[in-house]
């Protein structure tokens, strides 16, 4: 009887053991390694960097760092690939603005008076102070040619032998391989009694998607075509919503319609595609896809040019449907 | 002479090489062999001459054939079969002629197998049987239930067959993907042969007689498959009697009808879900709302007089399931399977057997996004087949099987992504494959298959013709076999698997595009095979799998016009070892393999995440007295690779950056990782039990099934979760039972 107990003792304290869990840390070892993050516009002049060094938290959750990885002092430096001449960003430490993430005041990089030219490869080069080094290129793509044939010439455009569903914007010269971004913009006034107007700048919702039961407007449609059609109810929509519940409609002024499309490179391109033909929905992933393009280190350097046209109302249009009037001075 | 011409040429000279073809004082018993109770045919069993030592065993339709018997003369025939009684008769063999028999067996009690000395009659020695495990209902009853008692997960218990873990019923063999499996029903390919997220397969056991898995080295008449071939037949249904049975588990009920029709009988099954509940430990106490039905039938037709006739057989396999959630913002899964063949099987005047088939396999998943981001997706395959196999006994016992198929397959795979750029990557094609095998079975201690499959048209674009195979089984010494096999395997329909993700609900299945090679594979296996004692059986073998092309999901695709699928090469090896001890009334296995596997994507390689150097498994079932059966499992392997988070990068946010931004503000952390698959997981193990009692009550039969799993509740991991680090761990202790009555 004392050897079956004893047994019995042996077995449930083998059982003990091996049931436990055994230790094992889903981290493996930093690298001393740099980020470093660009994206040239050519819409401003004004270009902005920002490098720091990787990072690790005990408990994985990044967001519970609390000091900014920002690394100062480093070389960052643009070049174009014809040209020896060197385009190098100062470092800032900028009280008057704040690091949300942190609560400290911002770091970055900046460059001033540097409007990127299209169609040319552009080379970025960061000598970091511990000897590192990151480099990346890109070219910048050509902004995009409107297609005026096939572009809705003004709103709502001719009626006759025309599908006039969509105000449609077309370019000629757009690289399919190639992501182009629109994004459409409604400015318009409105005039008080004492004759004082007030400018309004709205983005016009492309498409509607329903999250959670939440009907929310999608403000950039992003394809590889080379069209942006804009849906003429969505639009009429949108626009009487913005005298909603006044009545003197005629006080409103509207502007010709802005079309900006963005062209992107084919950083930025891979950048927005990733991972995204085979998305499959539930996902347990334990390796998901990113894009870095960084040599020696990780981020990111992309770029993009930028084209607006705009697009006319028509007075009898914005008059009969709305109540509006056509803004002229614009 | 090209390789094809000198393939055929040695071929015909095997055929022509015959020297007892016209022998004048010879005849042919002939015979299937049947449980006396259901008249179900008994597969692998034994048939022997007693007075000659001449034997053979039945094939998987409980066939026989002894030819070369010198006739005139009075035999004794024993017919043995494990699990029923010896039946000893006599009976005289007539010059030229095929004396045709059918063999009842009656079905013995547990102790009565105590007693009784099962004869274990001289089996087939000489017949090439590398890397093949026969595998009956009671096997599969044998293993402790996590839901559902499950052929696929039965596999797993087998050496070289890996599962990834305790969620999905898939399955690895060998250092192969998973999707390099093929699964046959009745001769009709499954392409996706799983419930729910795979979590057990669609065929219900209760539907198999038996089923053959050929873990590698399988012979010409076998193709379309890299790795495995699962071949299941099912049961004929009772010829007897009207019957029937209901049974339910935690997870479903079921019910099952079978009896006699005038010349053959039927079957007709349906399973159903009823709770899903217990399937929350399986994914970590998360609400699985999965909703799922199959059901599957047969009707035979035939001749009642077995050696004279032709059988017709309609079955059918039909599956559903559903993965609805409430929540409108998580999307809908549907997956259902539609197969259904018509099969003629003519036993010639003359010892051949012919094989007739038209059949067709449809898989549907699909996603519904509902109102969540995710984009719609769908995948509908059919695969419309005819097929043709012929198979020839000659005097001496050597074999031709001859064979054809001709498939129609159409795939399609729709997909959006999250531009709304819909893509079609489906393909329609016709596709010829033919075989030829002969199998020299005229020597008493060598058989060799030497034989050829045939890609006469290709469903992909570029392939192979020949795929040549070759194997042998050597008896060394009178106990002691050797055996060898190698060989050229190509596949043509592939899953579509993202290897990054632990478990996924949208497999599609495609025909290879046209930008890839066929996938191809190379099988060298060696192998020693002993059975000491009638009791105990002792198997080992090695084997080396070089994998020329699979195509595998282009992780880093980025732009449109990148592939979807890239081409990956791969090569796994080791070593298996197999021990059976079958001491009535106490049955136990053990199986072990040391392996290694690899891959190579883009000129990256690395371990796949099913590559685990030991796997063990030990197996123990005592069947006590009254009816009760205790049986348990343990198995052990050691870690799954994984990859590493090793930090975070700070990155600009994908969504701000058009508008006017600060960049200090637009920056989120991204996961950086380490080598692919370089780090290992803990090791696994597991003890499970399953404790059975049958009753009977009158007209009814009553089993009862309580199962234990992970009984010492260990914790074994499954992945970390990449956004927190966290670790999810697979299944813990389950207790599950299965109730089934029977009439």
């Amino acid at each position: 009887m004392i050897k079956f107990k004893f047994t019995l003792i042996i077995i449930a304290v083998t059982l003990f053991i091996i049931s436990c869990e055994e230790n094992i840390s889903p981290i493996g070892e930093l690298p001393n390694k740099y980020s470093v993050n660009i994206v040239l516009r050519t819409d401003t002049a004004y270009q902005t960097a920002y490098l720091s060094k990787i990072y690790v938290t005990e408990d994985l959750n990044a967001n519970s760092l609390e000091v900014d990885p920002f690394v100062d002092g480093a070389k960052v430096m643009l070049k174009y690939s014809d040209s020896n001449n060197e385009y190098v960003f100062n470092d800032t430490v900028d009280n008057s603005n704040t690091n949300d993430r942190y609560n400290t005041p911002a770091q970055y990089y900046y460059l001033n008076n540097f409007l990127p030219s299209t169609g040319k490869e552009i080379q970025l080069a960061v000598d970091l102070p511990d000897g590192s080094k990151l480099s990346s290129k890109t070219k910048l793509p050509e902004p995009v040619v409107f297609d005026l044939i096939n572009s809705t010439p003004f709103i709502p455009g001719p009626y006759i032998g025309n599908d006039t569903q969509y105000v449609k914007v077309a370019w000629t010269n757009g690289n399919s391989e190639l992501i182009k971004a629109g994004r459409v913009t409604l400015v318009y006034y409105y005039r008080e009694l004492s004759g004082e107007k007030t400018k309004h700048v709205k983005q016009v919702p492309l498409s509607y998607v329903i999250k959670n039961d939440i009907t929310e407007p999608v403000y950039v449609n992003m394809s590889y075509d080379n069209n942006l059609n804009i849906g003429r109810s969505i639009l009429e929509e949108f626009m009487h919503s913005i005298s909603e519940g006044n009545e003197s409609k005629a006080r409103y002024s509207i502007a010709p319609l802005e079309v900006e499309i963005y062209s992107f490179d084919e950083n930025l391109s891979r950048y927005y595609s990733a991972d995204l033909f085979f998305d499959f929905g539930f996902t347990v992933r334990n390796f998901p896809g990113d894009v870095t393009n960084i040599e020696g280190g990780y981020g990111f350097f992309g770029a993009y040019s930028h084209t607006k046209r705009i697009i006319k109302f028509d007075q009898q249009y914005l008059m009969n449907t709305f109540g509006y009037m056509r803004e002229v001075t614009n | 002479m090209n390789k094809q011409k000198f393939y055929l040429l040695i071929l015909l000279l095997s055929i022509a090489w015959n020297q007892n073809l016209f022998s004048q004082e010879k005849g042919t018993l002939r015979g299937i062999v049947v449980d006396s109770t259901n008249s179900e045919a008994l597969p692998f069993g034994n048939v022997l001459i007693k007075e000659l030592g001449l034997g053979a065993s039945t094939n998987n339709r409980g066939y026989f054939v002894i030819r070369s018997v010198p006739a005139n003369q009075t035999y004794t025939l024993l017919v043995s079969y494990i699990g029923y009684k010896t039946k000893s008769f006599n009976v005289k063999v007539e010059p030229d002629k095929i004396t045709e028999l059918e063999v009842r067996l009656v079905p013995s009690s547990i102790q009565l197998q105590t007693i009784e000395k099962v004869e274990y009659l001289t089996e087939e020695e000489n017949v090439p049987d590398i890397s093949k495990t026969t595998i009956t209902p009671k096997q599969i009853e044998y293993i402790p239930k996590g839901v559902e008692s499950d052929l696929l997960r039965a596999l797993a218990t087998l050496p070289g067959v890996q599962s990834t873990g305790d969620v999905s019923a898939k399955f690895n063999v060998r250092g192969g993907e998973s999707n390099q499996n093929l699964v046959l029903f009745d001769g009709i390919p499954v392409y996706y042969p799983f419930h729910s997220i795979g979590l057990f397969s669609v065929i219900d056991p209760d539907i198999i007689n038996n089923g053959e898995f050929f873990r590698g080295g399988y012979s010409a008449n076998y193709g379309r498959a890299l790795s495995s071939i699962l071949k299941i037949v099912t049961k004929d249904g009772n010829k007897n009697n009207f019957s029937g049975s209901l049974s339910a588990s935690l997870l479903s009920a079921k019910a099952l009808i079978e009896g006699p029709i005038p010349e053959g009988s039927f079957y007709i099954t349906a399973r159903k879900s009823i709770s899903n509940d217990v399937l929350k430990k399986f994914v970590n106490e998360e609400e699985l709302p999965v909703d799922f039905y199959d059901a599957s039938f047969k009707i035979n037709y035939g001749n009642s007089k077995f050696f004279s006739g032709t059988k017709f057989s309609l079955h059918g396999l039909f599956s559903r399931d559903n993965l609805k959630y409430n929540d409108p913002g998580r999307p809908d899964y549907h997956w259902a399977n539609n197969i259904i063949g018509l099969k003629i099987f003519a036993v010639g005047e003359v010892p051949f057997f012919l094989d007739l088939g038209i059949t067709y396999s449809n898989f549907k998943n699909e996603l519904l996004p509902k109102e969540s981001d995710v984009k719609p997706k769908l995948n509908d395959l059919s695969d419309f087949s005819i097929t043709a196999d012929f198979l020839y006994i000659l005097e001496n016992k050597d074999e031709l099987g001859i064979g054809i198929d001709v498939k129609s397959v159409a795939s399609k795979l729709f997909l959006v992504n999250r531009f709304d750029f819909k893509a079609d990557v489906g393909l329609d094609k016709i596709g010829s494959n033919a075989f030829v095998n002969y199998k020299f079975l005229r020597f008493e201690n060598i058989g060799i298959d030497l034989g050829a499959r045939f890609n006469i048209k290709n469903l992909a674009a570029k392939g192979d013709f020949i795929e040549p195979r070759f194997s042998f089984n050597y008896l060394l010494l009178p106990l002691i076999s050797l055996k060898g096999s190698v060989g050229i395997y190509q596949q043509e329909l592939t899953t579509i698997i993202d290897e990054r993700e632990v478990l996924s609900l949208f497999d599609p299945v495609v025909i290879i595009p046209d930008y890839l090679e066929k996938s191809k594979a190379a099988h060298y296996i060696v192998g020693i095979s002993t059975k000491p004692a009638n009791y105990l059986s002792v198997d080992a073998e090695g084997f080396y799998k070089k994998i020329f092309s699979a195509p595998t999901l282009n992780e880093n695709k980025s732009l449109y016009s990148e592939p979807d699928l890239l081409e990956s090469t791969g090569e796994s090896y080791g070593g298996e070892l197999i021990v059976n001890l079958n001491f009535m009334p106490v049955e136990f296995s053990a199986s072990y393999t040391l392996a290694w596997a690899f891959k190579e994507v883009d000129g990256v390689k690395y371990s796949p995440r099913y590559d685990s150097r030991h796997n063990l498994n030990l197996s123990f079932t005592y069947n006590l007295p009254d009816e009760w059966r205790f049986s348990t499992n343990w198995i052990y392997h050691s870690g799954f690779p994984y990859t590493q988070q090793i930090g975070f990068y700070d990155k600009l946010s994908i969504d701000d950056f058009l508008n006017e931004y600060d960049i200090y503000q637009t920056l989120l952390p991204i996961n950086i990782f380490g080598n692919k698959n370089a780090a290992r997981l803990t090791d696994y193990h597991r003890l499970d039990m399953i404790l059975s009692k049958r009753f009977d009550f009158n007209l009814f039969k009553v089993n009862l099934d309580i199962s234990a799993i992970n009984i010492y509740n260990r914790k074994n991991i499954y992945y970390f979760e990449q956004s927190t680090g966290k670790r999810v761990n697979m299944l813990p202790f389950l207790l599950t039972g299965t109730l089934k009555i029977g009439i």
